[in-house]
């Protein structure tokens, strides 16, 4: 039972946009409802998080839960929003704490099995990120070393769950 | 009788105690018509409750509460509407609870009663 906050990145085309990621844990009967305006492989991500979650040895809440992505009225797509409805329903469900999200931008897709992927746009979402006045923000480990002119203070991650 | 007709009758039997415990009045249990059943009918101070039981083994299948789908849920509504109607009562408050059953193999039973859920 809870609420905990952190954010994501919206890409509309090479914009991106500072997106709140909110989640509740309420009593009730279990479900996952995800709202503010996600497109088909957004909305996929229930099941990709809820298997990442439990695969990754933690308890997935048995509750009434809600997402919630804002602005609800930008459009939002893909599967780089995975990690940051994770751990926002992690922080609401009292697994990790709320106040290491409440500043966090997260970026990356995740496996079945917990793994965080990279996602097309990261540089993109990383600049929103700055552009927005964040100051942490939550990647894939890159393949690739980072451009130089990128000051950003940067968590690779390969598997976020275990790093906590 | 079934397995798990044996299983679910012990649930609704360990969950009428739960909430008699609670201090709920049984009203009416194993109520049916056309539409479905309704396993246990109750009231608590001035709410009549609607009490949906549902009894587990194990976590293999999901807990008790993930059992309750949104397609039951909406049953339970209409089954109210008829009991309500065939009971002739007009009553303020209406709730529907769920109470899950879990009987371990070993160890007695878990009861866990989630109120106003559906």
């Amino acid at each position: 039972m809870g609420l905990a906050r952190t954010y994501a990145i919206g890409l509309v085309g090479l914009d991106g946009h500072l997106i709140e990621v909110e989640a509740h844990i309420a009593p009730g009967l279990p479900g996952f409802t995800l709202i503010g305006l996600p497109d088909a492989v957004l909305y996929e991500a229930r099941d990709r998080v809820r298997a990442a979650v439990i695969n990754s040895g933690l308890k997935w809440p048995d509750r009434r839960m809600t997402v919630s992505l804002s602005p609800a009225s930008l459009h939002k797509r893909g599967s780089s929003f995975d990690l940051a409805l994770a751990c926002a329903i992690l922080g609401a469900g009292g697994a990790v704490p709320k106040s290491a999200l409440a500043d966090l931008v997260l970026v990356g897709e995740l496996g079945l099995d917990g793994r965080v992927r990279s996602v097309p746009g990261v540089l993109p979402a990383v600049l929103a990120a700055v552009r927005a006045g964040m100051k942490r923000v939550v990647v894939r480990r890159p393949t690739e070393p980072r451009p130089s002119w990128c000051r950003m203070r940067a968590f690779p991650t390969s598997a976020v769950f275990r790093s906590w | 009788m079934a397995a798990k007709d044996i299983v679910g009758r012990w649930g609704e039997d360990v969950a009428a105690r739960h909430l008699v415990a609670a201090g709920l009045v049984i009203l009416d249990r194993n109520w049916r018509c056309s539409a479905g059943e309704i396993d246990i009918i109750a009231r608590d101070g001035r709410t009549l409750v609607f009490c949906e039981v549902k009894t587990r083994r194990g976590h293999g299948y999901g807990t008790p509460f993930e059992a309750v789908t949104v397609a039951k849920a909406r049953r339970q509504r209409r089954l109210a509407a008829e009991w309500l109607e065939v009971a002739g009562l007009s009553v303020p408050d209406v709730r529907f609870d769920v109470v899950g059953v879990l009987c371990p193999r070993r160890g007695g039973p878990q009861v866990e009663h989630r109120q106003g859920v559906i």
